[in-house]
């Protein structure tokens, strides 16, 4: 998997190449996505737009390997996921990217250092990442956890349950970022903290992924944050599968 | 993974262990009954070992070998002393000892025999009996007693007794006259010998004498034991009840020359004519006998296997309620890399480790309890349990309980698996 790691070919490269993917959940109405084309290239630091229910984090499912994909091209760093079969996926998604959530990002019975250097444990690949910086991936998860300004004892040793939403959103963001992932995917990771605590975090996010190269997939429901990034995506233009703007959210009928 | 699966165990510590006691418990429950089973039929059989056939008066061959080898229900009705003659002439025949029973001792049985008896009688294969004190009784007044009726009653050799007649431990009539004194006590064998009070044939039939005439006029041993029939007791004929028991014997024990032989003397036995007689092959009663208790032992392993049952289902439940909690953890898990099916081991694993360690701590419990039970059910029931290593069968169904354990974890594993398909990257609770 590290193949298409080299160093210059992370600046020059596409990251994501999507070409017509389209996705229908099982369950579900019809096509949830249904994208012409998505490019990202590495490095870059995209904010993705859109009303609730179009399909943004189905997308992220797609493209960290989670959700498996049903038509279309989907590529990330060269390879193809839709011709990996599951454990490939997984394999892929532990090697090359990084995920935050919205919320219950850690892991309860985990310590802080635990669940940080928890991709290492999945992963040998960033692993070995994580020990060219330190002598010990607990003493990277530090690094990475005194970088986003965690670095308190006390709260290293508390159980993470007991943390503060936004103290537990920077673990996570440690956790994403720990073995230099080709590639983080954020899903909303700010939108249960308050406005100071925003503009905080997500600081100290882009200038973390900007220091690493880290590409970065960043979805919000708000498009205030996009002068903050390199390039803004507007989810509802992209995908077809989604009603316009000034529609009302997508009917969510479930099945009974 | 492993250690991901036991930290989160520790996390759960409380509902763990109740799973893992309630496991334990019920395992324990199911392989002591099987132990039970196994030790009382151990037991039963190696208590008559070197004896090849028992013969008493006509009657069920279980009720014969219950009464007169485990003294067990009422005794068989007498026979008399020239059936037991014939008996010990034949020329298959060994040796042949009489028994005489019916009476007790404060709660243990008497048995009227002779000092033979101690010489064949053999248990738990070739094992025969040892006096632990003292020398076998000689005269119709002396005792030789069990090691139990020794320890419970605190006597030693040496001591005098008084024996009443008639089974029960209140008696009517106390034979306070008739004092015996204790000659010899014998080394514990775990088997009914232990709760038994020997005294000779004479003595046992001086009990009833006594009443009259006190033991300083009566000693049947002078007359020697072939003149026992009638002779003494024609003085006392007022006494028909005691008369008819004195003259008679209840069984005799017989071991013969050839085992081959055992069905032709039996033959005789059955067919004797002078009185209705049985003859039975210890063995083969026992195996009536085993046929009649499978009944109950059915329903008590049946009972024993719907605990273990109840038992995984506790486990299964807990396992399914803490799974709608585990959907955030396992997607967190799946997007640092765990597959669907690691995911799946995790939950399946979890079950297979709280058997495990159900089964083990229910074999310890098990072992804990026959050790320290052990002497209890030797008091109380006479079934002395040997502390041994599981059996093969024992071992089944451990393995067996085990297996169900793994495919009791399958159905929260599964579920857990078709979760982390449909839920993707956020898991929507
Ligand atoms: N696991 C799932 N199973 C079935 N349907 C799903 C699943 N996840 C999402 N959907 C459906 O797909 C559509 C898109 O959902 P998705 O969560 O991708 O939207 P979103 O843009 O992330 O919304 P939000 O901004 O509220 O998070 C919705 O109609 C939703 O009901
Ligand atoms: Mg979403």
């Amino acid at each position: 998997m590290a193949g298409p790691m080299g160093g210059t070919l992370r600046e020059r490269d596409m990251i994501v190449d999507v070409v017509d993917l389209q996705y229908a959940w099982r369950n579900g109405t019809g096509p949830v996505i249904d994208i012409p084309s998505l490019r990202i290239d590495a490095g870059e630091r995209v904010l993705l737009w859109g009303p609730s229910g179009s399909g943004k984090s189905t997308l992220l499912g797609l493209l960290g390997g989670v959700v498996p994909p049903q038509q279309g091209r989907l590529r990330l760093l060269g390879q193809d996921l839709a011709r990996m079969r599951g454990p490939q996926r997984d394999r892929f998604r532990a090697d090359h990217i990084g995920v935050i959530f919205q919320l219950f990002n850690l892991v309860p019975y985990l310590s802080v250092v635990e669940n940080v250097t928890l991709p290492c444990r999945f992963s040998s690949h960033r692993r070995a990442n994580a020990l060219r910086q330190s002598s010990s991936i607990e003493r990277e998860a530090i690094r990475w956890l005194t970088a986003l300004e965690l670095s308190d004892r006390e709260i290293l040793d508390r159980p993470v349950v007991e943390l503060s939403v936004g103290q537990q959103q920077r673990v996570a963001a440690a956790r994403a970022l720990i073995g230099a992932p080709a590639m983080v995917l954020a899903d909303e990771p700010t939108s249960a903290l308050d406005a100071d605590l925003k503009e905080a975090f997500l600081g100290l996010l882009l200038n973390e992924c900007a220091r690493e190269g880290t590409t970065l997939l960043f979805v919000s429901h708000d498009r205030s944050f996009l002068p903050r990034f390199d390039r803004g995506v507007d989810f509802a233009a992209l995908n077809r599968a989604c009603p316009g703007p000034s529609a009302e959210p997508v009917p969510r009928r479930r099945i009974a | 993974m492993l250690g991901l699966a036991l930290k989160s165990l520790r996390n759960r510590r409380f509902t763990a262990g109740l799973t893992v006691l309630s496991i334990a418990l019920s395992v324990a429950l199911l392989m002591g009954v099987e132990r039970l089973r196994h030790e009382s039929q151990r037991s039963f059989a190696s208590t008559i070992s070197g004896t090849d056939l028992i013969v008493g008066a006509r009657s069920g061959p279980v009720h014969l070998l219950l009464s007169s080898v485990f003294r067990i229900g009422s005794p068989t009705n007498a026979i008399s002393w020239d059936s037991y003659e014939a008996i010990a002439a034949l020329s298959a025949t060994a040796w042949a000892v009489p028994i005489s029973l019916g009476d007790t001792h404060r709660g243990f049985p008497v048995a009227g025999t002779t000092a033979a008896y101690f010489e064949h009688y053999r248990y738990a294969r070739e094992r025969g009996l040892t006096l632990d004190e003292g020398r076998v009784f000689e005269s119709a007044y002396e005792a030789v007693i069990g090691s139990e009726v020794a320890r419970t009653l605190d006597y030693r050799s040496g001591r005098s007794m008084v024996l009443s007649h008639g089974a029960g431990n209140v008696s009517f009539q106390r034979h306070e006259e008739a004092p015996f004194r204790v000659t010899a006590v014998l080394r514990a064998t775990g088997t009914p010998v232990d709760r038994t009070v020997f005294v000779s044939l004479e003595g046992f039939d001086a009990m009833h004498a006594g009443m009259r005439q006190g033991p300083a006029d009566y000693d049947p041993l002078k007359g020697g034991r072939v003149r026992r029939p009638g002779a003494q007791h024609a003085e006392h004929d007022g006494r028909d009840e005691h008369k008819d028991v004195a003259q008679a014997i209840t069984a005799i024990l017989v071991g013969l020359k050839s085992r081959a032989a055992a069905l032709q003397v039996q033959r005789f036995v059955n067919e004797y004519a002078a009185e209705p007689l049985t003859a039975i092959l210890p063995g083969a009663t026992l195996l009536e006998l085993w046929s009649v208790t499978r009944v109950a032992e059915r329903a008590l392993l049946t009972i024993a296997a719907f605990v273990v049952a109840v038992g995984l289902i506790g486990m299964l439940t807990t396992l399914l309620t803490n799974l709608e909690e585990r959907r955030r953890e396992m997607a967190i898990l799946r997007a640092v890399g765990a597959g669907p099916l690691d995911v799946m081991a995790l939950v399946a694993g979890e079950a297979v480790f709280l058997t495990c360690a159900g089964a083990l701590l229910g074999v310890a419990l098990l072992y804990g309890f026959l050790l320290l039970g052990a002497p209890a059910l030797q008091a109380h029931f006479g079934l002395f349990v040997e502390i041994a290593w599981p059996s093969g069968r024992e071992l089944g169904v451990l393995g067996l309980v085990l297996a169900l354990g793994c495919l009791v974890g399958l159905v929260p594993g599964y579920r857990i698996y078709r979760f982390t398909l449909a839920d993707g990257m956020t898991v929507r609770l």
